[in-house]
């Protein structure tokens, strides 16, 4: 069943008198369910085309539409409640709040969904077990390694069960070793959740992970 | 909204250095906003009760020609029907004092020297009645007869006397002759203000009136009232229907002071405003600086679906922790040196020396609890820099997600 449609999706940035063409007539389709990797070199849009999946930037031209409904119609505002409640994000470089411990950066998507403490200290606690932080829950982030913290990252991701997770270089300031962890904890996570996910990326171990892989160039795509 | 509260004052502690420097300039600035009003309060409050007290009575009744000419102290407007009134303030119980105020010079014939003062003609006894005077003689008492001659402090320095030295006051009768007489410094006097120290001094009345041969006239009558001043003059001006006779308050007497005091009153308000300037920079810092480190944690919380509501929210909660604690450690700063300055006073005569810049206070400032510009102070720190802090949160909201993400090299 396909979650993401896109349709000659393009976006233009216009710098002065200077236009660029980020993207270019893009149609693809996302399944649900997908572990998959956009990938490419700088440049090639693979940014500009996570972010309008995930509803952080609008097209230029062009249709998105997730499980049905028209992203390029909404307004900021329901962009917004959009990301909040369906989409779940990992960054390259965790982008942690320092002054929160791991588990209040856990739930800081549930606190925005306005869910009762007591659920939320339930959940979290939960998944911090399932990502292998039992233990570490008062932790913050300073205290954490990076494969922690990078599993905090996911966790974060996924307390909301949202629908899609877009994951932008999630291993790359990781050791192989706990890079490779970290992507079979998404594996696995995507195998008993059957939550999607779209990772960018340049790191071969990532594409390994993945069933499907979208190459970008030049702003247009190359399957 | 909780959870925004939360995290607003979580992030106080980010940076603990920065929060407590800031913290403390707010609380400096509050501490002196607290010192200087205090101290105006006091000196203010204290001014009026030392006019009342030394100097203006509660009203004076006069001759209309004598109040409207009164630096010139024309002695030949004198009371008219003084029975009359008398009875009336009689009949309401009031305690008053007449009064014979002129200009004369003080000679002290042995070094030479001769200044200008007002001299003050008093009735020992009901003088004690409506003013304070005679509490704040230290040598002798209030002169009673013959050419006894009480001065102040300061003039007692001024003219290099001491009790029992004679001093010639030289001064125009009321009928406009030059007059002259020896007098006998049998006492001094120190009050709290120093105009009456600087400018004063007291013969009995009897004296007063051989040395202006007033002919048994007086020039003012002296009332003192527990009620507002106001309405006694308009009873007064009601009942005393006596041609040129007239009452004025004591606030009509101080018009001049009265102006000078809201004239300074604007002149710290300024100063006020100034160090609430700097109070706001200081807050404008923090938060740009807050705001710009934290560009690409605003971006990830916009991607997690945070308002733009929800994040200036955050800002304002943190802002006004800052500007809370600030003016809470302000306060407590504040209260310290009010109570010191009320406790102990700051002597500030080595600084002004007899200037008194119009207050009648003396040279040891002291303060006043303002518990009104403290509750302000708490609240403007609080609100003010909770509105400040919406400016650099509105602005990094102005740049887009992605971009904002990118600059912090987070996401793509």
């Amino acid at each position: 069943m396909e979650l993401i449609k896109t349709k000659d999706l393009s976006k233009v940035y216009i710098s002065g008198e200077t236009q660029i063409k980020a993207l270019s007539e893009v149609s693809l389709v996302i399944e649900n369910g997908e572990f998959s990797v956009i990938t490419g070199p700088s440049g090639s849009g693979k940014t500009t085309l996570f972010n309008l999946i995930g509803a952080l930037d609008s097209p230029t031209s062009g249709t998105i539409t997730f499980d049905g409904d028209d992203l390029s119609k909404l307004n900021r505002k329901e962009r917004t409640l959009f990301r909040r409640e369906k989409i779940g994000f990992v960054f390259q470089t965790f982008n942690l709040i320092p002054v929160l411990t791991a588990s209040e950066n856990v739930a800081f998507p549930l606190n925005l969904l306005g869910i009762s403490e007591k659920e939320i200290k339930e959940r979290v606690y939960n998944l911090l077990e399932k990502v292998g932080l039992k233990g570490m829950e008062e932790r913050k982030p300073a205290a954490l390694s990076g494969g922690q913290q990078q599993r905090v990252a996911v966790a974060r991701a996924l307390i909301k069960e949202p629908v899609l997770v877009l994951a932008d270089e999630p291993t790359a300031n990781l050791d192989s070793v706990t890079g490779g962890e970290i992507m079979k904890l998404m594996k696995k996570l995507n195998k008993e959740e059957e939550i999607t996910f779209l990772f960018a990326t340049h790191d071969p171990m990532v594409m390994e992970y993945s069933r499907r892989r979208i190459k970008l160039r030049d702003g247009k795509i190359q399957e | 909204m909780k959870f925004v509260f939360k995290l607003g004052m979580k992030n106080l502690l980010r940076y603990k250095e920065r929060t407590f420097l800031t913290c403390l300039s707010l609380a400096v600035g509050v501490c002196i906003l607290l010192f200087f009003s205090g101290m105006l309060e006091w000196a203010d409050e204290a001014s009026i009760r030392n006019l009342k007290k030394y100097e203006m009575a509660s009203v004076k009744i006069g001759n209309i020609e004598f109040f409207e000419e009164e630096n010139y102290i024309p002695v030949e407007e004198v009371v008219k029907e003084r029975e009359k009134i008398e009875k009336i303030l009689n009949g309401k119980s009031l305690a008053f004092t007449p009064e014979i105020k002129f200009k004369a010079s003080l000679i002290n014939e042995v070094a030479g020297d001769s200044y200008p003062f007002f001299g003050m003609g008093i009735e020992a006894e009901s003088h004690k009645k409506v003013y304070d005077l005679h509490e704040m003689v230290y040598e002798g008492n209030l002169p009673e007869k013959g050419n006894e001659i009480m001065i102040g402090k300061n003039t007692v320095e001024l003219l290099n006397v001491k009790v029992g030295d004679f001093l010639i006051i030289e001064t125009d009768t009321k009928t406009g002759a030059h007059n002259a007489d020896a007098f006998k410094v049998t006492a001094l006097f120190e009050t709290p203000n120093p105009e009456v120290n600087k400018n004063f001094f007291y013969i009995s009345i009897d004296a007063a009136n051989n040395l202006l041969d007033m002919g048994g006239d007086i020039n003012l009558i002296s009332v003192k009232t527990e009620q507002k001043a106001e309405e006694l003059s308009r009873e007064l001006k009601k009942e005393i229907v006596v041609d040129e006779m007239t009452v004025k308050t004591w606030q009509e007497q101080a018009q001049d002071y009265l102006d000078l005091s809201q004239g300074k009153k604007g002149g710290s308000s300024m100063m006020l405003m100034m160090v609430f300037i700097i109070i706001t920079v200081g807050i404008v810092n923090t938060m740009n600086m807050a705001v710009f480190e934290r560009t690409g944690e605003i971006g990830m919380m916009r991607a997690m679906g945070m308002t733009n509501r929800e994040i200036i929210l955050n800002f304002i909660f943190e802002a006004g922790g800052l500007g809370f604690i600030g003016g809470v450690l302000g306060l407590i700063l504040g209260a310290i040196v009010t109570w010191y300055l009320i406790r102990y006073g700051w002597d500030m005569s080595n600084y002004v020396g007899d200037i008194s810049y119009g207050y009648r206070v003396s040279a040891v400032f002291r303060s006043k609890w303002d518990f009104g510009m403290m509750a302000t102070a708490l609240m403007f720190t609080t609100v003010s820099s909770s509105v400040i802090s919406i400016f650099p949160a509105r602005r990094a909201l102005k740049r887009s997600i992605s971009e904002t993400l990118k600059s912090a090299g987070k996401f793509g």
